[in-house]
C-alpha cells in the first residue's frame, strides 16, 4: 500500500479540518442559537424526570433533587421565556399604563410579541439546520450523489408535503413550546387555580386588587348567554387577554390548546413509536425467513386486529381505574399503550408488502450467498426499502391515533380533567356550539382536523418523495425515450 | 417450417410508408430526441426488420407509428406516416383508435403485461372483437375460438375461460398474437415478441408467424436486438442506432456486405460468428442518448474507422450495393468509388439541404461536442 | 442399431473440484398442499479444476435451482455436493460461513444485484467485513512447530498457494518476509518480531487497518474488472449494465474463491457488452485460476466460452459432455432440438428447425418414464405402429398432451358438480377437440360434430380407431387418467415407462440419456433424418 491510499479516502474528521471556516462558523451560530433557549431545554428535561418520577408506583426517589434541578433550570436565562418577555400584567389606574408586562405594553401585544418570537426563532433554527446539510454537501460529503439527495429535492417541490409538513412543524412547536406560547400557565389556569393569586384593577374599587385565578375565572366563563362570553381575542375584566376566548369554566382556551397538544402529541408519538418498533422487526423477519415465520404473524396479527379498538379503549380504561397506569397523563399513557399494541397489525400489513418485494431483490440474495448474518442483512439491504413506507403509514396513522384520542376524550372515556386534551374541549363546548359561544367547540375541531390533515399531507410527501413511480411517471418517459421501452 | 424464397418487393402501394420521422420527449432535465429523421416502407406480405442494441430507439419508432407517443414525447412537424394511402400524423386519438387493431396491430414484448390478469383471455379477445367489428355473445366466442386454434393453442375452448397465468409464456404470446389478428389487420409490428421467450418456443412463434403472414399476406414490422432472428425472419432489415438508420438493405445482402462500420462490429461480436478461441470483437463505450439534430456522426466516438470529418459532418443515406439491389449506409466512408472530398461534399450538401428545408425544431442545437464517453 | 461406444476412463480421472451425486432439489416437499415441484430431479456431474462446465436448458429446467443449491442458496433435499472431497451439503453455522469464502456467485440481472443504497466501494467489500478479511495465514518456511501470534495465524503443513498468505525465512532473529502477490500489501507493512527461544515464535502485526487493507483491495479489484479505481465512491444507478455486472463479479472476488457459478451473467445485457463481459470472465479465469459453473440459455454463448456442457431438461441432465463436439454432433434428441431452434445469423441457410411441440410439463407433475417423453421428436414407437405416418402420430402425440392437461386443469366447484349431474361444461367437448387433433390430416370435416367425428374416425387405420373410441369415451366421463392409461397403452413404448440411463456416446466421455442408445434401437440422428428430412444440416 503506498501513501496515495491514504489521500484519496479521507476520514470525515479529515476532511473538516481541511476545510474548516464553514463548519466553525456553523456550529458557533447553532451554539448561539441554542444558547439563547438553554434554559428552556434543560427545563424541559427536568421536567420529564420529574413526570417519570412522579409517576412511578414505588416510592418518590429523588424528588428533592428534582426540585432543586428544576428551579436551577428555572433560574437560566432564557430569550423566550415568560421571565422575559412576561405578558400578564395590570393596569395601574382606569387608563393607565400596563405595569409587569414587557416594556408596559398591554398584554396582547407582549403575548403576540413572544408568540411570534418563538415561531420565529424555531423557523430560523430549522433554516439554520437546513443550510448546515446544504454546507454538508457541498464542502464535506465525498460523493457527489446520493438516494437521499433524489428525495430532497421532489419532496422540495411537493407542495402538499410542504403544507403537511409546515403544519406539523406548528403543531410540534406548540407542544414543545406550550408554556412559552400560551398567554397563562397551565399550572395556575387550568389544573391549580385555586392556589394562585393574580392582580387586577378593579374599575369598581378603581384599585389594584389580588384575587384567586380561580375565581377570576369563575366570572369570566362563557356559556353562550349575552354577557357571560369571552369570545375570540378578548380581555376579560381582570385584564387578562385570551386569544381564544374561554371555556365553559373560565379557563382559558389557547393554553388549554397549547398544553393539550402536547397530550396528544406524547400519545401520537408513543403509540407511533410501539407500532413502528412492532411493524418495523415483523415486516423484516417476516420477509426474510417467509414460511411458517410469515404465517405465526399473520395468525397473531389477524386476531389483534379483530379485536375492536374504541371497546378494547373503554375496557382498558375502566379496567385500570385508579391503577398508576391509568395516573400518568391522566389515562395518556394507557391510551397509548392501547392504540400502540392493538394498532401494529394494520402497520405491519402496510409494510409487509414492501418488505416482501425487497426480500424477492437479488442483493439479498447476494449478501447470503457470502454468508451475511440474517440481522445485518435486513438492516443493511432491506430496511432502507421499507423505511419510506413505514413513515408514510406512519404519519398517517399519527393523524389517526390523535383524532382517535380526541374521539375518546369528546365521549368522556378518553382523558380525564384536568389534564387538557381537545376532544375534551370540543366536548365541553358542544352545548354552547349555536350560540355566541361557538367558538369552545369550533376551535378545537378545526385545530384537529388540520393537524391531522397536515400528519397525512407529510406522509403522502414523503411518498411521493421515496417512490419516484408515483411522481407520474418521471423516471417512466426518460426510460421510455432513452431507453425505447425494452431490450 | 422451410424457408420461403425472400420476398420480392411487389410494384404494389406499401402499406406503411414512414418519411422523416422524428420524435422528441421533452423532460424537466433535458430534450431526448429518440428518433431523428427515419424513413422506410413496408409492402404487403414482406417482413421488415429493424435490428437494433437498447437505446437505439427502435421500440418508439413502433410506439410513434401506433400513435402511443404521450406527453412529453411529442412528433416533430415534417413528420409524415402514410398507412394505405391515409397520413396518421395529426390524427386524433379517436380516429386513431379506428386505425389501430383494424388496420395495424402491435405485439409487444411481455405477454404478461399484455394481458390483463384479472380477465380471462376469452374475455380480453372478444374485447377487441366486440370493438372493431361489433361481434358478441356466440359468434364472438366462436371467433375467439378459431383465433386460438389458429394460432395452435390446443383444446381452444377450454382455453378461451383460462386467466393468464394459466398459460405458459408461448402460449401467452401466441394468444397476444390472436389478439392482434383479431381483426384482420394489414400490418402487424412485433415488439421483441420472443425476446422473452426461450429458444425452442421462439422458433414455434416464428414459424407462427411465418404461417400466418403466408396466409394472409400479412406485412410485418419485426423488431428485435437478435441479428439471428432477423436473419431468419426479416426481407428487408434497417439497421439502427442512437434514433438514426444507419444502414438499409435486403437480408442476405446485409449479413454478406455490411457497409457501415455499426453493423461490421454488431456481426462481429455475435458469439459463434469467428473462431471460437479468438476473444470476442466488442464495441467500446455506450449507446449515446441523442439530444437534438445530428449535426455529426452519431456512432464516431466508437467508430473504429473515424477520421477528423466525422465530427463535423452528418452523413446521409448513400447507395452502396450493386445495381439493382436497394442497399443503403450513411456514412461518410461512402460512396467508396469516389474521391474523399467529393463524397464528403454530397453528404455536406445532403445536411445543408436538410437544415434548410427545416427540421423540425426552432434552434439546431449545436452539438459539436460529441457526448462524453463513459467506460 | 446404435453402436456400443467405449469411452476413455483417463480422461475421468482429472482433477475433480465440485462433484455431485444424485442431487435432487424439491420445493414443498412433504407440505400439505400436495405435490411438491421437482427443481432439479437427480443429478451426477463434475466440474474439474480449472474447467467453465456451461449448463444450459430452457426457463423451468432448474438450471438456476442447481447454480443455487451449490453455493449453498437453498438446502438440498437429497444427495451430496463433494467439494474438494467434502460433502457440503450437510453444512451449517460457522462451517458453513467459512466455507462459502470458496464458492460465490454472479447473478444474472445488474439492476437487482446490487443494492442501490450503498456505494460500489460498500457493496464490494461488504464480503471482507463479514469475514473479517484478511486473516492472514503465516507459514514458518521449515519450522512446522513454529508457533505464530498477533494478527495473524499458522497455517496448516498442507496448506498451498492462495491458503498461504504470508512466509516467514528465520534465520537466527532476522527474519525474511515474503508476502503473496495478491494481497495488497508488502513486507513493508508487516511488523516481524521473531523469538527464537526452545521453540520459534513469531509475531506478525499488521501495520495499516484492516479496514485501509480492504479499500485496496477493493480498489485493485475494481481495476481488475475493468472499472476505475475513484468509482468507489460512486452509487450503482450512475453506471450501465454491463458496469454493473463488473461490479457483481468484483464482489463474487473480493473472497478469492476458487469456484464461481455464474448465473446468466450476460443475459440482460447488450450483445456488444456481452462480448466485453465474457472476455473479462476468460481473463479473470486465468489471472485467478477460477473454476466457473457457467449457467446460460444462450448456446452460442456457451459454445464460446465452456470447454463441457451439460444440458438440462425438467431437473434432469439429458447430456454431458465437451462443447465442441456436444455442438458439432449432439447425440441426445433434446440438444438436436435445441440446437437446431437456434435462428443462424446467416439468412443463406435454410433454417428448418425441428420445431418442438407443446409446452414443457409442468415441475409438479414430470412425465413417467424419461422427462422429454411428451415432445421428443425421436421417440420411440411401438413396433404394431411403426408404419403409421408421421402426421397420424403427432396428432397422437398432441392428443396425448391435451389429456395430460386435462387432468391437471383446475375444476372449479361448480364445475364438478356439473360434471357429476352430467350437465355441459368447458371440458365436454371431447369429440370436437378429437376432430381438431386429427381433422388436420385432411380428411373434410362434415357439418355437426357427430358426423364430423365419425367420419374422421371412419378414414383412420383400424388399430388406431380402436383406442382412440376408448380414450374419447373416457375423456366424455371426465375419467382423464383413464384415458390417459389407454393412450400409453395403445401408443406407448419404453419411453413412457422407464426412465433412460446415461449412456456413452463418444470416447472424449460424453454421456447422454435416451433409451435409443441403447443397441435395441436405432440411433438418434437417423431416426430424425428420417422423420424430419435434412433439418438445419447439423
Amino acid at each position: 500500500m503506498t501513501g496515495t491510499e491514504h489521500a484519496v479516502h479521507r476520514s470525515l474528521r479529515t476532511r473538516i479540518r481541511e476545510n474548516q471556516r464553514p463548519a466553525a462558523v456553523w456550529v458557533a451560530v447553532l451554539l448561539a442559537l441554542v444558547a439563547l433557549e438553554a434554559g428552556a431545554l434543560v427545563d424541559l428535561a427536568v421536567v420529564l424526570v420529574q413526570g417519570m418520577v412522579k409517576a412511578w408506583p414505588f416510592g418518590n426517589p429523588g424528588m428533592a433533587g428534582i426540585e432543586s434541578a428544576k428551579a436551577a433550570a428555572e433560574a437560566i436565562p432564557t430569550l423566550l421565556s415568560r421571565e422575559t418577555i412576561p405578558n400578564q400584567g395590570w393596569r395601574t389606574s382606569a387608563n393607565g399604563p400596563w405595569t409587569n408586562t414587557f416594556l408596559g405594553l398591554e398584554p396582547m401585544v407582549a403575548w403576540l410579541l413572544r408568540f411570534a418570537l418563538t415561531y420565529a426563532y424555531v423557523g430560523v433554527l430549522i433554516g439554520w439546520f437546513l443550510y448546515g446539510y446544504r454546507l454538508y454537501r457541498e464542502h464535506y460529503r465525498q460523493a457527489d450523489w446520493t438516494p437521499t439527495d433524489d428525495v430532497v429535492r421532489r419532496f422540495r417541490s411537493h407542495s402538499w408535503g410542504k403544507f403537511g409538513f409546515v403544519v406539523v412543524v406548528v403543531f410540534v412547536v406548540m407542544a414543545v413550546f406550550a408554556p412559552t406560547l400560551s398567554p397563562a400557565l397551565a399550572e395556575e389556569n387550568i389544573e391549580n387555580p385555586y392556589s394562585y393569586e393574580m392582580q387586577y384593577f378593579d374599575e369598581e374599587t378603581g384599585s389594584v386588587e389580588t384575587v384567586f385565578v380561580g375565581q377570576a375565572n369563575s366570572q369570566s366563563t362563557s356559556q353562550g348567554a349575552g354577557d357571560d362570553n369571552i369570545g375570540l381575542w378578548q380581555y376579560d375584566d381582570f385584564g387578562r387577554f385570551h386569544p381564544f376566548g374561554t371555556m365553559p369554566n373560565g379557563k382559558d382556551l389557547f393554553t388549554f390548546m397549547m398544553y393539550g397538544a402536547r397530550v396528544s402529541l406524547f400519545i401520537g408519538l408513543l403509540s407511533m413509536g410501539i407500532m413502528g418498533a412492532f411493524a418495523t422487526v415483523f415486516a423484516m423477519t417476516t420477509a426474510y425467513y417467509k414460511g411458517l415465520v410469515d404465517l405465526a404473524v399473520v395468525i397473531v396479527g389477524d386476531s389483534v386486529m379483530s379485536i375492536p379498538q374504541l371497546l378494547l379503549l373503554i375496557l382498558a380504561m375502566a379496567v385500570f381505574n385508579g391503577h398508576w397506569l391509568e395516573g400518568i397523563y391522566n389515562g395518556g399513557l394507557l391510551i397509548a399503550l392501547v392504540f400502540g399494541l392493538s394498532g401494529w397489525p394494520g402497520l405491519w400489513r402496510a409494510v409487509r408488502g414492501p418488505a416482501f418485494q425487497v426480500s424477492t431483490e437479488e442483493w439479498v440474495d447476494a449478501a447470503r450467498s457470502f454468508g451475511q448474518r440474517p440481522s445485518a442483512t435486513m438492516r443493511k439491504h432491506m430496511l432502507p426499502y421499507v423505511v419510506g413506507y413505514l413513515l408514510v403509514y406512519a404519519s398517517m396513522t399519527l393523524g389517526g391515533v390523535i383524532i382517535g384520542t380526541a374521539a375518546l376524550s369528546f365521549l368522556g372515556i378518553g382523558i380525564d380533567a384536568p389534564t387538557p386534551e381537545w376532544g375534551r374541549a370540543v366536548s365541553l363546548g358542544q352545548p354552547f356550539i349555536a350560540t355566541q359561544s361557538w367558538h369552545i367547540a369550533m376551535i378545537p375541531g378545526l385545530l384537529v382536523v388540520a393537524v391531522v390533515t397536515a400528519f397525512n399531507a407529510l406522509g403522502d410527501g414523503i411518498r411521493d418523495a421515496i417512490d419516484p413511480q408515483s411522481e407520474g411517471g418521471e423516471s417512466e418517459t426518460t426510460a421510455a425515450a432513452a431507453g425505447g421501452g425494452g431490450g | 417450417m422451410s424457408q420461403q424464397p425472400r420476398r420480392q418487393r411487389t410494384a404494389s402501394e406499401p402499406v406503411l410508408s414512414v418519411e422523416n420521422l422524428r420524435t422528441e420527449f421533452h423532460t424537466d432535465k433535458e430534450v431526448i430526441r429518440a428518433i431523428d429523421d427515419v424513413s422506410f416502407d413496408v409492402h404487403p406480405g414482406e417482413t421488415v426488420g429493424i435490428v437494433g442494441e437498447s437505446g437505439s430507439g427502435k421500440s418508439v419508432t413502433a410506439r410513434s407509428i401506433m400513435g402511443l407517443v404521450d406527453d412529453p414525447g411529442r412528433l416533430l412537424d415534417g413528420s409524415s406516416i402514410r398507412f394505405r394511402g391515409e397520413e396518421l400524423v395529426g390524427k386524433t386519438e379517436d380516429e386513431y383508435r379506428d386505425v389501430r387493431g383494424d388496420g395495424i396491430a402491435m405485439v409487444f414484448q411481455d405477454p404478461l403485461s399484455s394481458l390483463n390478469p384479472v380477465y380471462t383471455v376469452g374475455n380480453q379477445i372478444k374485447e377487441a372483437l366486440k370493438l372493431h367489428q361489433g361481434l358478441t355473445g356466440k359468434a364472438a366466442t366462436d371467433r375467439a375460438a378459431e383465433l386460438l386454434k389458429a394460432v395452435s393453442i390446443p383444446d381452444a375452448r377450454r382455453r378461451l375461460t383460462e386467466y393468464p397465468h394459466q398459460f405458459s409464456g408461448g402460449m401467452r404470446q401466441r394468444a397476444v398474437i390472436a389478439m392482434a389478428l383479431a381483426c384482420d389487420p394489414d400490418l402487424l409490428i412485433c415488439d421483441e415478441p420472443t425476446t422473452a421467450l426461450d429458444v425452442t418456443i421462439q422458433a414455434q412463434i416464428l414459424e407462427l408467424l411465418n404461417d400466418i403472414q403466408d396466409a394472409e399476406d400479412l406485412a410485418i414490422v419485426f423488431i428485435t436486438h437478435d441479428m439471428g432472428v432477423i436473419a431468419q425472419v426479416a426481407d428487408r432489415v434497417n439497421v439502427m442506432y442512437a434514433g438514426e438508420f444507419v444502414e438499409k438493405a435486403p437480408v442476405e445482402e446485409l449479413f454478406a456486405n455490411p457497409r457501415h462500420p455499426y453493423t461490421q462490429s454488431l456481426l462481429e461480436s455475435i458469439p459463434g460468428r469467428g473462431d471460437a478461441d479468438e476473444r470476442l470483437q466488442s464495441i467500446e463505450g455506450d449507446v449515446p442518448t441523442p439530444h437534438g439534430a445530428a449535426t455529426y456522426c452519431r456512432f464516431a466516438p466508437r467508430c473504429p474507422k473515424a477520421f477528423d470529418e466525422c465530427d463535423a459532418i452528418h452523413p446521409a443515406h448513400v447507395d452502396v450495393g450493386e445495381e439493382d439491389v436497394e442497399h443503403t449506409a450513411a456514412c461518410l466512408l461512402y460512396p467508396d468509388d469516389l474521391p474523399q472530398e467529393e463524397a464528403l461534399a454530397i453528404h455536406q450538401e445532403r445536411q445543408t439541404e436538410a437544415e434548410r428545408t427545416g427540421d423540425g425544431d426552432a434552434q439546431l442545437v449545436d452539438e459539436n461536442t460529441p457526448p462524453e464517453e463513459e467506460q | 442399431m446404435t453402436e456400443v461406444v467405449e469411452s476413455d476412463e483417463s480422461a475421468r480421472e482429472e482433477d475433480v473440484l465440485v462433484e455431485v451425486n444424485g442431487l435432487k432439489k424439491y420445493y414443498d416437499a412433504g407440505s400439505l398442499t400436495g405435490t411438491p415441484v421437482k427443481a432439479v430431479d437427480g443429478v451426477d456431474f463434475d466440474i474439474r479444476r480449472g474447467e467453465t462446465l456451461g449448463l444450459v436448458g430452457e426457463s423451468g429446467c432448474g438450471k438456476t435451482t442447481l447454480g443455487r443449491t451449490l453455493v449453498h442458496l437453498e438446502a438440498a433435499t437429497e444427495g451430496e455436493v463433494l467439494f474438494d472431497g467434502r460433502d457440503v451439503t450437510s453444512l451449517s453455522g460457522s462451517e458453513l460461513k467459512r466455507w462459502r469464502r470458496n464458492a460465490q456467485i454472479v447473478f444474472q440481472d445488474p439492476e437487482s444485484s446490487l443494492n442501490d443504497r450503498m456505494t460500489v466501494g460498500e457493496i464490494v467489500r461488504e464480503p471482507l467485513d463479514v469475514h473479517d478479511w484478511p486473516t492472514l495465514t503465516v507459514r514458518v518456511a521449515g519450522d512446522p512447530d513454529a508457533t505464530v501470534t498477533g494478527d495473524a495465524e499458522a497455517v496448516g503443513p498442507t496448506a498451498t498457494g492462495r491458503d498461504v498468505d504470508v512466509t516467514v525465512t528465520v534465520s537466527g532473529d532476522d527474519a525474511d518476509v515474503a508476502v503473496r502477490d495478491s494481497l495488497p500489501i508488502g513486507p513493508e507493512d508487516l511488523a516481524v518480531d521473531v523469538d527464537s527461544g526452545s521453540t520459534t515464535t513469531v509475531d506478525v502485526e499488521l501495520l495499516p487497518s484492516k479496514a485501509q487493507v480492504r479499500r485496496a483491495h477493493v480498489r485493485d479489484l475494481l481495476e481488475r474488472v475493468g472499472m476505475q479505481r475513484e468509482h468507489y465512491f460512486r452509487y450503482p444507478h450512475q453506471f450501465s449494465g454491463g458496469q454493473r455486472q463488473r461490479i457483481g463479479i468484483a464482489r463474487a472476488l473480493a473472497l478469492e474463491p476458487e469456484f464461481v457459478v455464474l448465473d446468466e451473467p450476460v443475459s440482460a445485457l447488450d450483445v456488444s457488452v456481452q462480448a466485453k463481459i465474457l472476455n473479462l470472465l476468460e481473463d479473470l479465469q486465468d489471472e485467478f485460476g477460477l473454476t466457473y459453473l457457467f449457467i446460460a440459455h444462450d448456446l452460442a454463448v456457451v459454445r464460446h466460452i465452456c470447454d463441457r456442457v451439460a444440458v438440462m431438461y425438467l431437473g434432469n441432465v439429458m447430456e454431458l459432455g465437451a462443447a465442441d463436439s456436444l455442438f458439432d454432433e449432439p447425440a441426445n434428441p433434446y440438444t438436436h432440438s435445441l440446437l437446431s431452434a437456434i435462428p443462424e445469423p446467416d439468412p443463406t441457410i435454410e433454417s428448418d428447425p425441428i420445431t418442438l411441440r407443446g409446452t414443457p410439463p409442468s415441475p409438479r407433475d414430470p412425465p413417467t418414464g424419461c422427462p422429454f417423453s411428451t415432445r421428443c421428436p425421436a421417440k420411440i414407437r411401438p413396433e404394431a405402429f411403426d408404419d403409421l405416418d408421421d402426421e397420424t402420430w403427432a396428432a397422437i402425440d398432441d392428443l396425448h398432451r391435451i389429456v395430460r392437461e386435462r387432468g391437471r386443469a383446475e375444476r372449479s366447484l361448480r364445475e364438478r358438480a356439473r360434471e357429476v349431474l352430467g350437465m355441459e361444461t368447458r371440458f365436454s367437448d371431447v369429440e370436437d377437440i378429437v376432430v381438431e387433433v386429427f381433422g388436420r390430416l385432411d380428411r373434410t370435416p362434415d357439418t355437426t360434430a357427430e358426423r364430423s367425428f365419425e367420419a374422421m374416425m371412419d378414414a383412420l387405420p383400424r388399430d388406431v380407431r380402436g383406442p382412440l373410441v376408448d380414450v374419447t369415451d373416457h375423456l366424455r366421463e371426465n375419467r382423464e387418467e383413464d384415458a390417459l392409461e389407454r393412450l400409453l397403452d395403445a401408443f406407448g413404448s419404453e419411453c413412457d415407462a422407464t426412465s433412460p440411463a446415461y449412456y456413452d456416446v463418444d470416447e472424449g466421455g460424453r454421456v447422454s440419456m435416451c433409451h435409443r442408445h441403447d443397441p435395441a434401437y436405432d440411433d438418434v440422428g437417423p431416426v430424425l433424418e428420417e422423420r424430419y428430412g435434412d433439418y438445419a444440416g447439423r
